[in-house]
């Protein structure tokens, strides 16, 4: 009965409102508090980002939105042990957004060149450099994103449902999916063929 | 009926999927790790000063607010309050509960919930059933929320929305089931160390307006590992939960256990979940799915595994010649024929990676397995993801049977049904229906229910009465 009451307690106000008339020292003490569990997880929340969406500025601003996103909602958080899940959940919320956006807002290169990743980028490198990276970066979103949870952070697929708001059913079918997505790309990847 | 939701509940082989599993362990743990370019260091070092001058209002902040502004900003949190609450008893997330019972509080807002989803259905009879609608909570953290709708008038009007318990720290297997029109179950897990920990079972008697706990006695978090679990009631009283984790999986992986080492327990209850057996040891299955209340199926290569009363007893069977030495079996779709005998879709890839897809027929309860057909796959369904006529499949009666695949954007992907148990496929033309099938519920062959979903952002429940010729739309969220 008192998970409810606290769920219900824990609405979000609107924002840029609510928090006008809070005492300064309880914000300066969220702020520096918020700051010391961020920081361990930045670098996984920025990996993540990187895998999901295979494009190392991509990942950048998802990184980014997704700290921001949290830091509005953290008063909110009430179990600081799990800033981490949470950070997670958020990253794969803004990586999802971004493929959306992508998806809706389409840029076409005025001189008809395909769309191609920076120079240098470092999740694209490591995954053009070897078969199985090239089948991951194949995926679809919704299936890339359960096999860089699944495989890059060990997470169950409870774990994963959790993450990505969905089922635990849809978590095994989208995997199931991806992996034969993944073995089609294997087959067909030149390297392996030879 | 519960619905089956076949098209979720697919599991990965273990032994074909290893060694793809160990390749993507090895590039995700032993490839490259970028580090946080400076950039991003320094923006997320400066974002929260700098969001910390928005929550203040500070000059320079984007939020910042003259006196004058503020107070209309003060009367706007005003009204904001007061239409949430609002909003809050209109949709019924506040409702008095009779002692004992938990009325779940927490609630969507389907205006501003993301990626909607139909998770669950089911029908007792042509007016009366229920859909389960899951949604990310607008609030961009990713938690979800799920509640339920009644109809008792074939969908033309439903309930308000029912919560569906599903606490903020915990994980939900995010799918309600009901054996009638008031009985109904859902568990979820808490965090890994958390009084939670172990499965919560959430029990309802009046259809969902409230709801009981009580915890099944498993060792550690149930279906933690690759595999899945399920909780199968086949009345009101009597139900089993499964247990199948890989004891070296995840973050609650037992010292020095391997993907290898196996969990394999099943409980028993005879009170609708409130007290559970001690735990027996059965077949490490790969995942369960479930027909209806009694009929459900697993499997373990190269064996099928069926149960006929609700997964008190599982017998194990062997498929047919022509499927063994294949690399793996995927039943797809089982049914239990007037004749008595068990009817199985399965779908196998040999060694040298072609696919069968099989009609399979048991005459012994599932202990032996004959091929009856073998139909042949179609190239538009089979260009998606090699699966042989898509998913997912209804059955409307025992020899008429409907499948849609998943759509791959917004093309008009073919529809194949049979007339004969799955022996023959032809394609099917439909009217009406738009979005990506995701589950089928019907209660007889002309009369079923369609749940769709659109690029994440509407799920709608169909109604065909004409097996599955024509659709209207009967709910659509938001």
């Amino acid at each position: 009965m008192e998970r409810g009451v606290h769920a219900l307690d824990s609405e979000p106000a609107a924002e840029g409102t609510m928090e006008i008339d809070e005492p300064i020292e309880r914000l300066e003490t969220e702020r520096d508090s918020f700051d010391r569990l961020l920081r361990p997880e930045l670098a996984g929340a920025y990996r993540l980002a990187g895998y999901m969406l295979c494009d190392a500025s991509a990942a950048e601003d998802a990184a980014q939105e997704a700290v921001l996103r949290a830091w509005r909602a953290y008063p909110r958080l009430r179990d600081h042990s799990q800033f981490g899940p949470w950070l997670q959940r958020i990253v794969a919320n803004v990586c999802r957004d971004q493929r959306r956006r992508r998806r809706l807002v389409r840029f076409v290169p005025l001189d008809g060149a395909a769309e191609e990743p920076q120079p240098g980028d470092p999740f694209r490198t490591a995954l053009d450099r070897v078969a199985i990276g090239r089948a991951i970066a194949q995926l679809s979103g919704e299936h890339r994103e359960v096999v860089v949870l699944r495989y890059m952070l060990d997470l169950t697929n409870e774990d994963i449902g959790e993450r990505l708001g969905i089922p635990v059913g849809t978590v095994k079918s989208r995997l199931h999916y991806a992996f034969t997505e993944l073995r089609r790309g294997l087959d067909q990847d030149p390297e392996v063929a030879r | 009926m519960r619905s089956d939701m076949t098209g979720f509940d697919r599991d990965l082989e273990p032994g074909l999927e290893r060694d793809l599993e160990a390749q993507l362990r090895l590039f995700f743990h032993q490839a490259a790790r970028p580090a946080v370019p400076p950039a991003l260091e320094l923006a997320t070092e400066r974002l929260p000063d700098r969001l910390f001058r928005d929550r203040i209002g500070l000059p320079g902040s984007r939020l910042f607010v003259r006196p004058m502004k503020a107070a209309l900003v003060a009367l706007s949190v005003v009204l904001a309050v007061a239409t949430t609450v609002g909003l809050l008893e209109l949709r019924g997330g506040l409702q008095s509960a009779p002692a004992g019972h938990v009325t779940p509080t927490r609630i969507l807002l389907d205006p501003v919930s993301r990626n909607p989803a139909i998770v669950a259905m089911g029908r007792f009879d042509s007016n009366t059933g229920w859909v389960e609608i899951s949604a990310l909570d607008a609030d961009d953290t990713g938690h979800a929320s799920s509640y339920l709708r009644w109809t008792e008038d074939g969908g033309k009007t439903w309930s308000e929305p029912r919560p569906v318990p599903l606490p903020l720290t915990d994980m939900g297997t995010g799918r309600v089931q009901f054996v009638d029109t008031r009985h109904g179950w859902t568990t979820t897990y808490g965090p890994q160390g958390s009084p939670t920990q172990r499965a919560t079972l959430w029990r309802t008697s009046d259809g969902g307006l409230t709801w009981q706990t009580s915890t099944i006695p498993s060792d550690s978090v149930p279906s933690s590992g690759f595999f899945g679990d399920t909780v199968q009631f086949r009345d009101s009283l009597n139900g089993e939960a499964f247990e199948f984790r890989a004891a070296g999986s995840g973050s609650d992986a037992a010292a020095g256990a391997t993907y290898s080492d196996w969990v394999c327990k099943q409980f028993s209850t005879s009170d609708g979940g409130v007290t559970w057996s001690a735990p027996k040891a059965i077949p490490c299955m790969s995942g369960v799915t479930f027909a209806d209340n009694l009929l459900g199926y697993s499997y373990d290569s190269p064996g099928l595994y069926v149960t006929l009363d609700g997964g008190q007893t599982w017998t194990a069977g062997t498929l047919p010649a022509e499927a063994q030495g294949s690399k793996y079996q995927i039943p797809m779709l089982l049914e239990r024929r007037s004749d008595g005998t068990l009817r199985a879709f399965v779908y196998w890839v040999k060694d040298d990676g072609t696919s069968v897809n099989a009609i399979v027929e048991s005459r012994d309860a599932g202990q032996t397995w004959s091929v009856a057909g073998t139909p042949s796959a179609d190239d538009t369904t089979t260009r998606d993801y090699g699966l042989p006529f898509g998913m997912p499949m209804a059955v409307r009666d025992e020899d008429h049977w409907l499948t849609a695949p998943i759509k791959q954007g917004n093309k008009p992907d073919p529809w194949f049904g049979t007339s004969d148990g799955g022996l023959t496929w032809t394609q099917v033309t439909y009217a009406g229906l738009t979005g990506d099938i995701k589950d089928f519920d019907f209660l007889s062959a002309s009369d079923g229910w369609a749940a769709t979903d659109t690029y994440d952002t509407v799920a709608a429940l169909w109604a065909t009465t004409d097996g599955g010729a024509t659709w209207t739309r009967i709910l659509s969220t938001p």
